[in-house]
């Protein structure tokens, strides 16, 4: 019965360790230690299978004559009713004949029932002493004539022999096994067993318990796991290894139909057929546990899998028309080992998860290590080996396919799950960058913006300076008019003195008094004097009123200080007087006279010196309009030499300057003056100018509502 | 008569001993100079009854001209001092303080010196 499946799988192990030669005897005698002690392999039957007479075809008067016990059957053939392919009987076999066998029965199985059945693929009559006594399937003549019968789960026929001598008679056809070409079988005959009624029940039992519900595992088992798989796939594609699995498994669960059909499927026919498709199946089934392992593990299918799928292939094709096993089984073994090799390659390149199909794998390995060891013990039965074969092999492999595949989901829920908090974060990043990105143009325009202010206030800037420049000129012309007034009043009234004394000198030179026309010409070569240096001096402030106006920086030239500061004073003391009428102020120079003229810008000095004098001015009005008569305006410029510098000192006893705003006057725009009167420039292009123009430096002492002193400190080289 | 001139011009001083050559050379004429109010008031302290006529500027620095000229008017009452303002800004603010301040006459620079002598003349 189900050993066929195990002869297949064990066949090049136990290839002929079963067949032992048989003495020829010519009758069977029967023992009751012969049906003790029968191992699970014939589910423990005594298989009478040697030293029957057998008689080609089937004669009209064979079934008169042949099946009496005292037709004389001696001149008949010895053959074994197996009618295994390599060893047909001499006289022939051409699908149906007679088998009659002597049978001797002990004493001490007289009286008991016993239980008798066939097993075959084809049909059979059996007469006993004579009689008819049990009929499988139809015997007939002809192949189409002939209803087979697979007698495997036939209910065991019981027989009582009450006499030792018996004559068995069986009317055998087997035109369907022998033109169908069983593949896994190579015997056309018929056994006939024979065994203790209760053992074989029990036999029978045992398999209805375990046997059965087994059986229905190994096939709903593996179809369960292709179904879920199989849906798995159908709900994600992209995800084949769930398909190739399902078709693992459900090659597997058709292999349980397929045997369980082959060997109980009680039409011969059919079970025939389908046992002849077991070497091709067996072939094939391992190449899809392949592709599979290979979807696991390589990302390309190697070109190993071709191998095995066309050599399966042809494998399969081969077996089933030369109905040899062996290469099946070697591919089979192949197989299997190439997927254990994947396996083993997967664990050690340490591929999340494979030492679960690692374990999968060894579960099946050791079940048929255990396998072996029970065949060699002969501790064998079909329940365990359903057991090892389904329930601690295959099943197992299949499970922890399965586990890999959903570890393999939740590996990906989990990657996902992190993958979507990635993303998640990244989004935020994202909006972050982006609110950054907007920011950072945000700043671009606005630092373009700035940029253009910054450009358009540079280009205004340089406008206030020359404003700033062109106001304080604005200040300085009542008083600049006032100081060219005065010298050129000065060169007028000497230049009438002079035509005077001329004249006079005249009348003296005519009156001939030389001494006093001397005395006049004397007068006259002063008054010169004074016309000319009153010309120079109305010339030099309209030089330096021009010098004041002019944008660009002038050279740096040999410059006389002190004539620079007393003319500054003069310029703004007289700029502030023309402003305000009501203005006085006195005005104090201490000019040290042994200074020697320094290389300065003199218009660029003469702008700090000029405005120094007007903010000091401008103080000590302020203070006055608050003080009226106690308070004496004083306003003193004075220059001295210090080391290797010079210094101009511009102090006046105004107002001072506070401590909140005395950090803040040499910034750029920033006044005390009201809104109007001030461009807030004064101080801070003073300090431009001479730390920067100049590399000196620019102070301010100062004690609030006392006084304010600006020293200037230029470098001194004398 | 005795004639105070007050201007921070020192070549002022020239200038009228040359305009007056004569008139200082006959006596008819005699000039004290000061420099400044200051100095123009020290003066009248130490010659009060000299001065008769005092030609002063208004713009000077310490001591404004209309300065003095207020408390020239102030202090000295006998007799009182004839007090001329001179100015380069013949404005009428200057004219008008001057006025109101008690200044007798107001002359504007460029000064005529021929006018000058007329009005002295006249006040003589």
């Amino acid at each position: 019965m189900r050993k066929r499946l195990l002869l297949i799988l064990t066949a090049f192990i136990f290839s002929s360790s079963f067949l032992a030669a048989q003495e020829i005897r010519d009758h069977f005698f029967l023992t009751d230690s012969m049906l003790r002690n029968l191992s699970w392999f014939n589910n423990k039957y005594l298989e009478i299978t040697g030293n029957w007479k057998y008689h080609a075809g089937d004669p009209k008067e064979a079934l008169a004559e042949w099946t009496k016990p005292g037709f004389d059957d001696k001149a008949w053939e010895t053959v074994k009713t197996t009618l295994h392919v390599d060893s047909l009987p001499k006289s022939g076999w051409n699908g149906i004949g007679w088998f009659r066998l002597h049978l001797v029965i002990d004493s001490g199985l007289l009286n008991k029932p016993l239980a008798l059945n066939v097993i075959h693929s084809g049909a059979s009559e059996i007469y006993l002493d004579g009689k008819l006594f049990a009929r499988f399937g139809r015997v007939g003549t002809t192949g189409s004539e002939e209803i087979g019968f697979n007698a495997t789960t036939l209910v065991p026929h019981l027989v009582i022999f009450n006499q030792p001598q018996h004559v068995i008679a069986i009317r055998y056809s087997g035109f369907n096994v022998l033109q169908n070409k069983p593949p896994t079988i190579n015997e056309l005959g018929f056994k006939m067993v024979v065994g203790d009624p209760a053992e074989v029940n029990k036999s029978v039992l045992s398999h209805g318990i375990f046997f059965r519900p087994l059986e229905a595992l190994a096939i709903a088992i593996p179809f369960t796991f292709a179904l879920i798989h199989f849906i798995l796939f159908l709900f994600y594609r992209r995800e084949k290894s769930n398909l190739y699995f399902a078709l693992f498994a459900f090659t597997l669960a058709i292999w349980g139909i397929l045997e369980h059909e082959a060997v109980s499927n009680s039409n011969a026919a059919l079970s025939l057929q389908l046992k002849r498709l077991w070497l091709p199946y067996l072939a094939l089934m391992p190449v899809m546990g392949l592709r599979f392992l290979y979807s696991l593990f390589y990302k390309k299918i190697p070109k190993s899998f071709w191998f095995f799928l066309f050599a399966s292939l042809g494998i399969a094709v081969w077996s089933w028309f030369s109905l040899t096993g062996i290469l099946s089984l070697i591919l089979f073994i192949l197989s299997l080992a190439e997927m254990i090799r994947l396996v083993i390659v997967a664990m050690r390149k340490k591929t999340p998860g494979a030492w679960i199909i690692g374990v999968g794998f060894a579960a099946f390995c050791i079940s048929w290590v255990l396998i072996l060891v029970l065949l060699i013990t002969n501790n064998f039965s079909l329940t365990l080996w359903y057991i090892l074969i389904y329930l601690t092999g295959i099943l197992p492999i299949l499970l922890s396919m399965s586990v890999y595949l959903s570890q393999r989901v939740a590996f990906t829920y989990k990657n996902l799950e992190s993958e979507i908090k990635n993303s998640l974060e990244l989004r935020l990043e994202n909006a972050r960058n982006e609110t950054e990105l907007k920011k950072a143009s945000e700043l671009k325009a606005a630092y373009e913006a700035l940029e253009v202010a910054h450009s358009n206030l540079k280009a205004t800037q340089s406008q206030l300076i020359q404003s700033e420049k062109m106001a304080s000129l604005g200040e300085l012309t009542a008083g600049i008019a006032h100081e060219i007034q005065n010298p050129l009043n000065f060169v007028n009234n000497f230049s009438e003195v002079n035509t005077e004394l001329i004249e006079e000198m005249k009348e003296e030179l005519k009156a001939g008094k030389t001494a006093d026309a001397i005395s006049l010409a004397d007068d006259i070569k002063a008054n010169n004097e004074k016309i000319a240096f009153h010309g120079k001096r109305a010339d030099s402030i309209v030089k330096g009123m021009l010098q004041h106006s002019r944008n660009n920086s002038g050279q740096k030239e040999l410059t006389d200080i002190n004539n620079l500061v007393d003319e500054c004073l003069r310029l703004s003391f007289h700029g502030m007087r023309a402003k305000d009428k009501s203005f006085n102020a006195k005005t104090e120079t201490s000019l040290d006279n042994s200074l020697s003229p320094v290389t300065v810008v003199s218009q660029e000095i003469g702008r700090v010196l000029l405005n120094l004098f007007t903010n000091a001015f401008y103080s000590v009005m302020q203070k006055k309009k608050t003080n009226g008569e106690n308070y004496s305006p004083v306003v003193t410029a004075s220059t001295f030499k210090e080391g290797n510098t010079v210094k101009i000192i511009v102090r006046d006893n105004g107002n001072g300057i506070s401590q909140k705003v005395i950090d803040k006057i040499f910034q750029p725009f920033f006044t005390t003056k009201p809104t109007g009167e001030g461009t807030g420039l004064g101080l801070s292009m003073s300090y431009d100018i001479i730390t920067k123009g100049h590399g000196g430096d620019l102070n301010v002492e100062t004690k609030e509502g006392e006084f304010a002193q600006f020293t200037i400190i230029l470098p001194y080289k004398p | 008569m005795k004639i105070l001139v007050v201007d921070d011009e020192k070549d002022v001083q020239v200038l009228f001993e040359q305009r007056f050559r004569k008139e200082m050379k006959n006596g008819e004429m005699q000039f004290a100079f000061a420099f400044s109010g200051e100095e123009a008031l020290q003066y009248l302290s130490t010659h009060e009854q000299e001065a008769v006529l005092i030609l002063s500027d208004i713009n000077m620095p310490g001591m404004s001209g209309l300065e003095l000229l207020r408390k020239i008017k102030q202090d000295y009452h006998e007799p009182p001092p004839v007090v001329m303002m001179i100015t380069a800004y013949g404005d009428a603010e200057n004219y008008n303080q001057a006025t109101q301040l008690g200044a007798d006459d107001f002359l504007t620079k460029p000064v005529d010196f021929n006018v000058l002598k007329e009005k002295l003349k006249a006040i003589h």
